[in-house]
């Protein structure tokens, strides 16, 4: 819950903090019940140095059944955020 | 022999004449059965170089062990025989109701030799098998076939059967089973058009013996006791949005291939996307026999242009027919995927032999007065009315009919064709997913998803996740995959379930619960390493089979467009696939030599000198 609050999940930004950085969530299937008014894009303000690792604790998904993508590409959990980056939540499936 | 039935049915279709034969006991160890029996029939008995509609050429239907035995998704049965499409061998599997029905006729595999005079049918009525006059039947298409043979022969009989693609030898032709499922790839469908057999009728009532039923029932409620508690924390992608949920994906890694494999986004994927199939079209879902997935989707359209009741789409045919073509109109892709299904045709080559198409037009070489149409990208109309007429090879049809190289290669410019050995690629970019790439070239029957699928590890993070971007290390990854799917197609299961719930984690992608399944179904003691020994004896066993048929390194390629053009959009913006550099590392995995062929020591081990 606390690191909920710090984090800005709905896009309103709560804190005029010029070190903040600023992303690109989103979060497609059912993952978007997963946050607060179901949103399936939104912005979020984060700490610099925040990784993956944060994020995943921000927005408590209660299973791994999802990948994550940054820009369109693997990441490793510790990997730091820079300004403007894109991180997708898909929901695990598979097929063809 | 549990777990086998222990018998193959030989049909001599030139003389009318069934015979039954036993099943070697030895064979079918080491060949489990499925893609595996079809391929030691197929070598011992086909002749490689030989054409395909040619009357020597065998068509195998064969299940697997655990086909039928309640095992998760243990549903499937697969054709082999050498294809039309692509002059290698192709295999091509189907699941639904059609496969156990057919093992309980007393059968593993039904072998089809010769050319019949007239249009037969062939009916198995609990193991007493007859031919029979199918003159009434030439020329309808499957959903008819399926209901007046059903009325003629018994209700609760099951059937597999071609439709007019097939019997004008469109070489992409399927075999529909229970209606709507297809043993889709390479022309299977053609073959049996050429042998003039227009269907398999089954009804059987034997029960397929298990070796150790305790045992058996016991593993089975562990795997699916574990399979229900991880879905009901999140419902199962599959399940609530069926295979085309996989658009979604595809896309935010920029794989999803479009405007004819020229680039991997497409700006209106969400309009093609499994969500909006479940939310406009879904009726409810359909499963095969014994699966707790249920991918399958039964469909209705209610708009005015394309309507129609079906099943499907899947999303290769929302790729194939959509993003391929620049065509967002879900819609008249779900109409075009039931006139495939009602004609008896493949749904990828068929989409993609329409973007090639398109782009011909585009680039000015081949006129709209040749197509007898307009067909622009995008174009939704289009899509509906070239599909049936390829089915029936009316007009520009016709050439459609021959798949994209040919048709490309007629217009001067073969380059323009998604193919490897001549086969269109299912609908994974391997500029942003190399090992994919290097799947398709080295799948034995060509451009294909379901001979060894690294999309598993590449996009979806089973059984880990690996770097989709990097060539390094793939060929290792991808020779598992292929060994494992080589095992998961003889065994009769479907990869869906299989690749996640039965292979184990820690040993990669060792088949743990296959083999758990096996043992206790057959007997046959099999260890973890016969097993997998069973895959890469199946896999190099295929090789050989495409080295007779004249087939070197140079078929085991890509086109320029993925290799050599960087990919102008998305993710993997700038990437190619390194095709050449995977391959030389392949190769030696493999224990090949540098130009592909099995080494003696290798063929040693496996038993195939
Ligand atoms: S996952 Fe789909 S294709 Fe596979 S067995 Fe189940 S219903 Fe059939």
């Amino acid at each position: 819950m606390e690191s909920q609050k710090r984090h800005c999940l709905t896009g309103l930004v709560y804190r005029k903090d010029s070190k903040l950085l600023q992303i690109n969530i989103k979060l497609y299937g059912e993952l978007k019940t997963y946050t607060p008014g179901d949103h399936t894009e939104f912005k979020m303000m984060i700490e610099p140095g925040a990784c993956l690792e944060d994020i995943l604790k921000a927005i408590a998904i209660p299973h791994d059944r999802f990948v994550t993508l940054i820009n369109g590409r693997r990441w490793k959990k510790t990997d730091k955020f820079v300004q403007g980056d894109t991180l997708v939540f898909l929901p695990e499936i598979s097929g063809g | 022999m549990p777990g086998w039935m222990g018998k193959i049915l030989r049909v001599d279709l030139t003389k009318g004449i069934c015979v039954d034969e036993v099943l070697d006991k030895k064979i079918a160890k080491d060949y489990i059965g499925g893609r595996g029996l079809g391929i030691y029939l197929l070598g011992k008995e086909g002749r490689p170089k030989q054409n395909a509609f040619s009357p020597e050429n065998p068509m195998i239907m064969a299940t697997g062990p655990l086909t039928g035995t309640g095992a998760p998704t243990g549903a499937r049965y697969m054709v082999m025989t050498k294809s039309p499409l692509t002059g290698a061998l192709t295999c091509s599997n189907s699941g639904g109701m059609f496969p156990t029905e057919f093992k309980r006729t007393g059968y593993d595999a039904i072998v089809f030799t010769g050319i019949s005079e007239r249009p037969v049918y062939l009916w198995i009525d609990q193991g007493k098998p007859i031919l029979v006059s199918a003159d009434h039947l030439w020329g309808k298409q499957t959903h008819e076939t399926t209901d007046l043979l059903k009325s003629e022969t018994h209700k609760n009989a099951r059937v597999a059967c071609i439709g007019p693609a097939g019997e004008n030898l469109v070489l992409f032709a399927s075999i529909m089973n229970d209606k709507h499922r297809a043993a889709g790839r390479s022309g299977v469908g053609a073959v049996m058009g050429s042998k003039n057999l227009k269907a398999v009728v089954v009804r059987g009532k034997g029960r397929i013996p298990l070796a150790d039923s305790d045992g058996f029932k016991a593993f089975n409620k562990q795997t699916l006791d574990t399979f229900k508690k991880g879905i009901k924390d999140a419902p199962l992608g599959l399940t609530v949005n069926g295979t085309a949920g996989v658009v979604m994906t595809t896309q935010n890694f920029g794989v999803l291939p479009t405007k004819n494999w020229q680039q991997g986004t497409f700006d209106d994927w969400e309009k093609i996307d499994g969500e909006q199939l479940t939310k406009r079209f879904l009726k409810k879902n359909s499963a095969c026999y014994g699966c707790p997935i249920g991918c399958g989707r039964i469909t209705q359209v209610d708009d005015p242009d394309f309507s129609g009741k079906g099943e499907g789409p899947e999303y290769e045919t929302v790729y194939a027919m959509g993003s391929n073509c620049m065509i967002d109109n879900l819609a008249a892709i779900t109409k075009a995927n039931y006139i495939c299904n009602e004609l008896g045709m493949d749904t990828i080559t068929m989409g993609a032999t329409l973007a090639c198409a398109m782009e011909l037009v585009d680039k000015g070489y081949l006129l709209e007065s040749q197509v007898g149409r307009s067909l622009d990208w995008g174009d939704a109309e289009a899509l509906v009315e070239l599909t049936r007429m390829t089915g029936y090879r009316e007009g520009f049809g016709d050439q459609l009919a021959q798949g994209s190289y040919r048709l490309a290669d007629l217009y001067g410019h073969p380059e323009l064709a998604p193919v490897s050995k001549k086969q269109e690629f299912p609908g994974y970019e391997p500029r942003g997913s190399q090992a994919m790439g290097l799947a398709y070239a080295t799948s034995p029957i060509g451009g294909s998803h379901m001979r060894g699928d690294p999309a598993y590890f590449e996009l979806f993070s089973v059984p880990e996740s690996m770097d989709p971007h990097q060539w390094q290390g793939k060929a290792k990854v991808t020779k598992a995959f292929q060994d494992l799917s080589a095992i998961i197609d003889s065994a009769g299961l479907c990869i869906f379930f299989a690749v996640r719930n039965l292979a184990a984690k820690d040993l990669g992608v060792a088949p743990i619960g296959i083999l758990e399944y096996l043992n206790t179904a057959t007997g046959a003691d099999y260890t973890i390493e016969q097993l997998m020994m069973a895959g890469e004896r199946i896999i190099n066993a295929e090789r050989l089979f495409l080295i007779k048929a004249g087939f070197t390194r140079k078929d085991d390629s890509l086109p320029d467009r993925l290799t050599k053009t960087p990919a102008p959009t998305g993710p993997a913006k700038g990437c190619v696939c390194h095709l050449d550099n995977m391959l030389d590392e392949y190769y030696k995995v493999q224990g090949w030599t540098d130009d592909g062929i099995p080494e003696e020591t290798l063929l040693n081990r496996l038993g195939l000198s």
